[in-house]
């Protein structure tokens, strides 16, 4: 059988009433439980797992695949609207987004979200159609070694995020893999910098540290200011992006993809990696730098585009190898052992109406988000027209319980209430927190992967120069560092020109 | 006279508390009852608990909602059904690991025998210990040859320190003393990526079977006193050649300990009754489990006697935590 009766066979699966149905409930669900502050795919999909027991295996993963895409492309409506980030990858979408909606932008910026996710979406799928074979096995080229270089490539990139000196967001990067050493250690199993609290041993729980340092800082900014009982957005110019902005953002969105899509192969890092590798290509090619951070269309279309087409493309390994790539697709994979089906190597071939029919309904429920999406953005728009008072307190109570909800733990409540102080500090010392959150994330990656690397070589740290994929890897590495100094040192020269 | 008085009242009160006692269990469960899950939804534990879940409802008239309280490797949510109200409306749902492996690990906030009553087994999973398929050795006594052979060389990959999967290797590396060093990951789904790789060569899981079957990865031994239904090829532990190697990965339901007798009584004889339900057999089939429902007190046995296997792996293979 080639592809295209591969195809037709998972579309008779997606599109009968049934599955149809489960397909748009899934968006819909996923859609709508994403949108809280603190909700990420993962929180959704775990709070929605248990509905799906009863269903037929096909439904029920059509339908939690649908919470999954659904969830991630609202995750950049409360970073936008908030700057909320509800998961990792949508720490970039914050810095270009809010501000765009504090120009009276939001309805352009969640309308590039929605069409940018949906072309990547459309791109990533085509992709697991056609390639997932044949790309099955390249997350198995990258080794321990290879992870960690790619991570310290991951985190000099991260140092190009903001407008800030180069000191400043390196300190904040560093400030992050700090704070990601706390935590059990998995090479020894020791509980380190836990101060005896179990609720530590995990590690600092990343939403509670982004909704501290992002939304509730945020907040206490706001009630400090003097213009208390002004809206967030006095006024709302349009909600679909003009000419101009999709003149801007087209060519962003094709790079996001492309980077999206490749780096979503990769289990564990890659939606992170590719969402702000995306953020940082578009600010150094772009022509006007000084216009990042401060509401560039390109930084949310591109990022935007690069996180769906990962989202899409880390189904690969888990339905060619049975090897979830992160946990959302942990969570998918538990959902389809209880179905009785085991995921792994052998599922496509044994389970070809259940492959091909998840990959068809991905096309229609891009689509139906699409629509879905679109109508709901004057909503959310409106939203904005709350006054301070009123939309203030509501946030605070959302991103309470989406912080609660992660694992179920006060602790983390009040863990991002002492994030919201640290937040507030770095906000009057004009300091971002994207790199921090990057760190936060990526440090325990990379400390994990670099020991796992010296113990397999029994110590020899030759093997990040010897193994291909990390030598070139650490080859980028030094040379986008040398661009980024190059750039970041113009960029000084010519802020001291011309003083504003 | 007041000595009298509390002589006097005495019978009354013990009558009462009887009373109160046959009450407890006649009228349990009257509300909801809030069975936790030490681990994230997806997992083994959570999958017994939401198949056992729907029973538990039907034979108790009452709503059972699981709450999964994951962390520092099940021990937070255990420390919070081992302080629960000893009312029977908090019961665990764990593997073994909460109780037989983590307080000789860590300074674990509870007590595995004194805080917890066992109401009853549920299943049992079979640990494979499997090879990748680079690996000259056909057997695990090929294996070990080869691993005597060549010493230093094997890696074993684990879903992280202390769980059942590392010592399930290190319970052969002291039986057979040949030397194979550990590698530990998060989780049990980057070490099976990291073995078809090629990175690792050793694992032992009890969810291995689809890559057993598609023929990337060798099946050497399975856990157990009789072989695996799924993989009759498959010698058990005891075949291979492997004495004083049998590890344990049991699922079953606690109660604080302080919960009346009646009420763990009137638990244990549902949940057993369910664990033999033939229409639940296929359901724990399917995630490679076998229903084994063992009342309190064998239950209680196989803890004790899995806290001193256990115990001894971790101390003679200095597994250290904390």
């Amino acid at each position: 059988m080639n592809i295209l009766d591969n195809l037709a066979m998972g579309f008779s699966v997606a599109v009968t009433p049934e599955n149809f149905l489960y397909c748009l409930a899934g968006a819909f669900l996923g859609t709508l439980v994403g949108v809280f502050p603190g909700l990420g795919p993962v929180t959704t999909i775990a709070m929605l797992l248990p509905f799906t027991f009863k269903l037929p295996a096909v439904a029920s993963l059509i339908m939690l695949s649908g919470i999954y895409y659904g969830a991630h492309h609202s995750g950049s409506t409360t970073a936008v609207m908030l700057n909320m980030p509800g998961e990792p990858t949508s720490v970039v979408i914050c810095i270009d987004g809010h501000p765009m909606a504090r120009q009276g932008r939001a309805g352009p910026a969640l309308s590039i979200a929605a069409l940018s996710s949906f072309f990547a979406g459309c791109v990533a799928v085509m992709i697991i159609a056609c390639f997932s074979p044949v790309l099955a096995s390249t997350g198995l080229l990258f080794g321990p070694a290879d992870y960690a270089s790619l991570i310290v490539m991951a985190l000099v990139t991260a140092s190009a995020l903001s407008a800030e000196s180069l000191t400043t967001t390196t300190a904040m990067a560093a400030l992050g893999v700090l704070l990601g050493t706390v935590g059990t250690d998995v090479n020894s199993g020791t509980i380190r910098f836990a101060f005896g609290q179990p609720a530590l041993a995990d590690g600092v729980n990343f939403v509670a540290a982004a909704v501290g340092l992002f939304a509730f800082a945020d907040v206490i900014t706001h009630v400090g200011t003097l213009h208390q009982r002004v809206p967030l957005s006095a006024k709302i110019t349009g909600l679909l992006p003009t000419r101009a902005d999709l003149a801007a953002s087209w060519k962003a969105i094709l790079r996001g993809t492309a980077i999206g899509s490749a780096f979503g192969i990769l289990p564990g890092t890659g939606p992170l990696i590719s969402s702000f590798a995306s953020y940082v290509m578009e600010r150094q090619l772009a022509t006007d730098r000084t216009r990042f951070g401060n509401g560039a269309i390109e930084g949310v279309a591109g990022p935007e585009a690069a996180n769906n087409a990962a989202a899409l493309t880390h189904f690969i390994p888990m339905l060619t190898l049975g090897i979830p790539a992160g946990a959302a697709n942990a969570l998918l994979m538990g959902a389809l052992i209880m179905q009785g089906i085991a995921p792994g190597p052998l599922l496509i071939s044994q389970h070809a109406n259940l492959f091909w029919g998840v990959v068809a309904s991905m096309w229609i429920g891009n689509l139906m988000l699409l629509v879905l999406n679109l109508p709901l953005v004057g909503i959310w728009v409106r939203l904005l027209a709350i006054p301070y008072r009123v939309l203030y307190p509501a946030v605070l109570v959302f991103c309470c319980i989406g912080v609660y909800s992660v694992s179920n733990a006060t602790f983390d409540v009040y863990l991002a209430a002492g994030f919201a102080l640290i937040g507030f500090v770095f906000k009057q010392l004009d300091c971002s927190p994207a790199p921090l959150i990057l760190g936060l994330v990526l440090g325990p990656m990379l400390e994990e992967n670099m020991r796992r690397a010296l113990l397999l070589s029994r110590g020899d740290f030759s093997i990040f120069l010897t193994r291909p994929i990390s030598l070139s890897m650490l080859i980028v590495t030094v040379a986008l560092a040398v661009i980024f100094s190059r750039s970041a040192f113009r960029d000084r020269q010519a802020r001291l020109a011309n003083p504003q | 006279m007041l000595k009298r008085r509390t002589l006097v009242g005495m019978p009354l009160a013990l009558a009462a508390s009887r009373t109160a006692w046959a009450d407890a269990a006649d009228g349990y469960p009257n509300r909801t009852v809030r069975l936790i899950v030490p681990y994230p939804p997806g997992g083994g534990g959570d999958a017994v608990a939401r198949i056992i879940a729907p029973k538990l409802q039907d034979a108790l008239g009452q709503t059972f909602i699981i709450d999964n309280r994951p962390g520092a490797g099940a021990s937070i949510g255990t420390d919070l059904a081992a302080k629960a109200p000893p009312d029977g409306y908090t019961i665990l749902e764990t593997p073994g690991a909460a109780l037989t492996v983590n307080p000789q690990l860590m300074v674990a906030p509870y007590d595995p025998i004194k805080d917890l009553a066992p109401i009853a087994m549920v299943t049992r999973a079979r640990m494979l210990f499997v090879c990748a398929p680079s690996v000259p050795a056909k057997t695990m006594q090929e294996l070990i040859a080869y691993a005597k052979a060549n010493p230093g060389k094997l890696n074993f990959g684990s879903a992280g320190n202390g769980t059942i999967t590392q010592l399930s290797w290190e319970m052969v590396k002291i039986a057979t003393g040949i030397d194979i060093v550990h590698v530990p990951y998060r989780g049990s789904g980057p070490a099976i990526n990291d073995l078809l790789a090629g990175q690792i060569q050793l694992f032992s899981e009890s969810v291995l079977l689809p890559y057993v079957r598609a023929g990337q990865m060798r099946a050497l031994a399975v856990s157990g006193d009789e072989r695996w239904a799924a993989l009759p090829d498959v010698p058990t532990v005891k075949e291979a050649g492997l004495t004083g190697v049998n590890p344990s990965a049991w699922y079953g339901v606690f109660v604080p300990a302080a919960t009346p007798a009646a009420i763990a009584a009137k638990l244990s004889a549902v949940v057993l009754k369910i664990a033999a339900d033939p229409e639940l057999k296929q359901k724990f089939d399917a995630i490679g489990m076998e229903p084994t429902p063992l009342g309190p007190e064998a239950f209680a046995k196989v803890i004790r006697d899995d806290i001193a296997t256990n115990g001894e792996v971790i101390r003679k293979a200095h597994i250290t935590l904390d």
